[in-house]
């Protein structure tokens, strides 16, 4: 992943505060289901593994369930969207590819914690887990369909917001 | 943590394919809390939570009563694991940890046995595959083969493993003591 930079002093304590006091939308057993054959596929290796999509692996946050608005300056005028994940100490996320990725035109995705890095806070891309990150650092994918996940493991809840430009 | 060899000519293919095929202890549901503890829903069978364990397991918003990854040991195995495979000891402890897809342990270190004066040993049992994650401190071990060996330089480092995967994870811990 590539360094953007850091825009710590662009993360606002109330959304934090907001995210941590709201559920969120608790995926996969809430929210959006399969809309593409790429997330279909993904659906069903998760199933034949044993996940249960039934189950609540981690919490969810995008303009349709919090107050506030997103308008990361680095995007630079283009078309984004974004949304937040939330992991309380044991959710995960499979690993896995965005499905958007694979039909937006040029397609561009980023990685930005909303806090200080702690242990067990763990986000795998390709084979690596990054860590020492620090609040409002932005990461960008080489490849926007690179395979990544998450788990927390830790004793904190665990902040992300993802940010995805296309053209 | 230090690479030492690959083992897996050592170990019983027997015992492993026990391992995948069969239901270990449901952990830490299955351990007991110890006296005074208050937990309601503790299962009646099982081992009892040492203080690391009581500490692993009542942190953040873990449950005692989770299931998050299987375990064997000579209670439930009748495979000695250990056999062949005594690294730098003279006697020693074993456990096999089974970890399904999602399933994982948390951040922690192992007081107990380091105040002991052991040496922790981590023995791969099936292949990496991506979402299988061992992390010792701020490494991460990936890419590994079935029986490649680990030795913790530190026995009280921070260390956990988990599986974000598609296929079982596991892994054998071997912990060393001198006379």
């Amino acid at each position: 992943m590539k360094y953007i930079g850091n825009f710590k002093d662009w993360i606002k304590q109330e959304w934090i505060d907001e995210l941590l006091s709201s559920k969120g939308m608790g995926r996969f057993k809430e929210g959006p289901q399969p809309d593409s054959p790429v997330m279909q596929a993904q659906w069903v290796k998760a199933v034949k593994a044993g996940y249960n999509l039934e189950t609540e692996y981690f919490y969810m946050f995008d303009k349709s369930n919090v107050s506030f608005k997103i308008d990361p300056p680095w995007c630079n005028g283009k078309n984004f969207h974004w949304w937040i994940t939330k992991m309380l100490p044991g959710n995960c996320m499979p690993i896995h590819t965005d499905p958007h990725t694979e039909y937006e035109s040029n397609s561009q995705r980023y990685w930005v914690p909303l806090q200080d890095y702690q242990n067990g806070h763990w986000f795998v891309y390709n084979d690596v887990v990054i860590t020492d990150y620090t609040a409002g650092d932005v990461y960008q994918y080489d490849d926007s369909r690179d395979p990544h996940g998450a788990i927390n493991v830790g004793i904190t809840p665990r902040l992300i917001l993802q940010v995805s430009t296309s053209e | 943590m230090r690479f030492r060899e690959n083992v897996i000519g050592r170990i019983d293919p027997e015992a492993i394919k026990f391992v995948k095929e069969n239901q270990g202890f449901l952990l830490p549901r299955d351990l007991k809390l110890p006296e005074g503890v208050k937990e309601n829903d503790i299962t009646e069978d099982g081992w009892i939570l040492n203080a690391d364990e009581l500490q692993w397991y009542t942190s953040g918003s873990y449950k005692p009563t989770q299931v998050i990854m299987e375990g064997f040991d000579s209670n439930n195995c009748s495979y000695d694991f250990a056999k062949d495979l005594l690294l730098d000891g003279d006697r020693c402890e074993w456990l096999v940890i089974k970890m399904h897809p999602g399933q994982y342990m948390p951040w922690h270190r192992d007081l107990t046995p380091a105040d002991n004066g052991c040496t922790t040993h981590w023995i791969m049992l099936t292949d990496w595959e991506p979402g299988h994650l061992f992390v010792y401190e701020k490494k991460t071990i990936s890419h590994y083969k079935a029986g490649d060996a680990y030795t913790f330089d530190d026995a009280y480092a921070w260390h956990t493993g988990c599986n974000i995967g598609y296929n079982v994870r596991i892994n054998l811990q071997i912990r060393t003591y001198k006379k």
